[in-house]
């Protein structure tokens, strides 16, 4: 009979391999959704500065009519 | 901006369902292999992130073309929303690569072919960037980017087979002498559909993601363009 | 204004090929020229290839046994980084001095001005080639003076040359025009440097025919490939 040695066991590598994977993915989903966040924060404040304008109590019109 | 199209939250449903499909399949799925044990299973995942960083790779050299070709913007914001993906998976690749080699081969590093050539790929991307980030005419930039992301890409496969040539000539002591095999063990039926379904599974998670950085990319140059307006107003 | 290119336009029409030649001749004539008088580029060029085998002689215990192993890699890393030197010289006076502006002007295809240009950097690099190969020989009683190794050279140099003008034609607009030549271009021109040192290690070694007969293979299909790719970029670079 032929004796079949055990597998090696390299459990701990392969967590390691999983965690580096997983976790640089990881990594990357969240630095697109915080990207995309910071943009629509971005917008919002745009929004606000162009509804003041528009109100006309905004600094950019008074700059305006005060030349 | 346009909110999310439904298409892509279908494809985010999708890509995630087959992800945890995959993971099904990697971890309890496939056997676990009789030689090398647990970490061979980081082979599914690592072999699926170097074709992800190829196709990125190649995606931009043709949407390089295409912008030269058209000059449509929208060309060559895909371009770079494909090298910051493809440098991303790359650099999974080799660590992962790195990783799995340990055990099997008691080194951190094996000059196999394709390792080597994922890390070329790597160092060619960050390059790209570099490239783009020392110009400042928008256009130029553009247009560079285009025609260093073609002449890089047509450069890697005759470097791979530079080294492979390379390599039958010295094969190196550690590992088979056929340098062609990467880490060599049989694949079981099983474990070649774990193998297919990751890659697919991987395209998709490409696609996915490469459809939210060109969106992020078009929503960075509106808020640009609304900052103009507003300060120049 | 070299004379080639201020013959009436007609007469260039008439016979456009002898017309490009004659542009690509007239590049490399001004280029030859300028560099006869000022001799700034070969004298860089040279003194660092010098030093570069200096410093790999105590880097690399350069003994009468390692030497056979070693020198085809010393000569191919001092022709790779003596050449980026060349390649951004080149390029950063012709956009300095306005010349390219100039050139562009000019009624004939861009293309031209690659290969004129391309011609130019290929001739300075054989010429460091043509005093580097005898210091080396001379310094460690290595014979160096084989036809296939001069054929190995020479592939090796036109596919450096090649890729190095056109990644320098467009290093040179950048800001960063001097740390970015050699990041852009070493690992697009890494199958270059392998084949060389490969080639000229198994010249050396007397290793079999097949196997050099490859490497010069993979040399001549560089060469064609890359030629053929710079052919077709190269307008989108110089384009404004």
């Amino acid at each position: 009979m032929i004796l079949q040695e055990a597998p090696a066991d390299t459990f701990n590598y392969m967590v390691l391999g999983f965690a580096v994977i997983l976790g640089t993915m990881g990594l990357h989903v969240v630095s697109l959704l915080a990207r995309f966040r910071n943009l629509r924060r971005d917008l919002e404040v745009l929004d606000e500065v162009q509804a003041g304008e528009a109100a006309g109590t905004g600094s950019a019109s008074r700059m305006r009519t005060s030349r | 901006m346009d909110p999310m199209p439904r298409a892509l939250k279908t494809l985010n449903w999708l890509t995630a369902a087959l992800f945890v499909a995959a993971l099904y399949m990697v971890f309890l799925y496939a056997p676990r292999e009789a030689v090398m044990g647990d970490v061979q299973r980081v082979f599914y995942f690592h072999v699926s992130a170097g074709w992800v960083g190829a196709v990125a790779f190649l995606v931009t050299a043709i949407s390089g073309a295409v912008f030269l070709a058209r000059r449509d913007p929208k060309w060559d914001r895909l371009a770079v929303a494909s090298v910051e993906i493809g440098m991303v998976f790359a650099f999974i690749n080799i660590v992962s690569g790195s990783i799995w080699a340990r055990p099997v081969w008691n080194t951190w590093w094996t000059w196999d072919p394709r390792l080597v050539t994922a890390t070329i790929m790597e160092l060619i991307y960050l390059a790209y960037l570099m490239l783009r980030q020392g110009i400042e005419d928008p256009d130029r930039r553009a247009r560079f980017g285009s025609v260093y992301g073609i002449v890089a890409f047509i450069s890697v496969p005759i470097t791979f087979l530079s080294i492979r040539f390379f390599r039958t000539i010295h094969p190196v002591v550690i590992g088979s002498g056929d340098p062609t095999a990467e880490g060599a063990f049989d694949m079981t039926p099983r474990m070649l559909q774990a193998f297919m379904f990751s890659l697919l599974t991987f395209t998709l998670i490409y696609a996915t993601l490469l459809w939210h950085r060109v969106r992020l990319a078009r929503m960075t140059e509106h808020v640009e363009e609304r900052r103009m307006q507003l300060t120049s107003a | 204004m070299p004379e080639a290119l201020a013959t009436p336009y007609s007469a260039r029409r008439d016979r456009p090929v002898a017309g490009y030649l004659r542009a690509i001749a007239a590049i490399v004539r001004k280029d030859l020229a300028a560099e006869l008088r000022s001799r700034e580029l070969l004298g860089a060029m040279l003194v660092f290839s010098l030093l570069l085998i200096l410093i790999f002689n105590f880097a690399l215990e350069l003994d009468a046994r390692t030497r056979q192993t070693v020198t085809a890699g010393v000569l191919w890393s001092t022709f790779a980084f003596a050449g980026t030197l060349g390649l951004n010289r080149s390029m950063a006076l012709e956009v300095d001095r306005g010349c390219l502006d100039g050139l562009l002007l000019a009624p004939v295809d861009r293309s031209a001005l690659f290969f004129g240009k391309a011609l130019g950097n290929l001739v300075f690099m054989l010429l460091v080639a043509a005093i580097i190969l005898p210091a080396y020989s001379a310094l460690y009683n290595v014979n160096l003076f084989l036809p296939g190794l001069m054929g190995v050279v020479l592939l090796g140099s036109i596919g450096y040359v090649v890729v190095g003008t056109l990644l320098s034609s467009m290093a040179v607009q950048a800001r960063t025009r001097d740390i970015l030549l050699p990041l852009l271009l070493f690992p697009v021109v890494l199958p270059v440097v392998i084949a060389a040192v490969k080639a000229t290690s198994g010249l050396l070694q007397a290793a079999p025919p097949e196997e050099i007969q490859g490497w010069i293979n993979l040399l001549i299909a560089y060469d064609v490939i890359f030629t053929a790719v710079a052919f077709m970029t190269f307008d989108y670079i110089v384009e404004e």
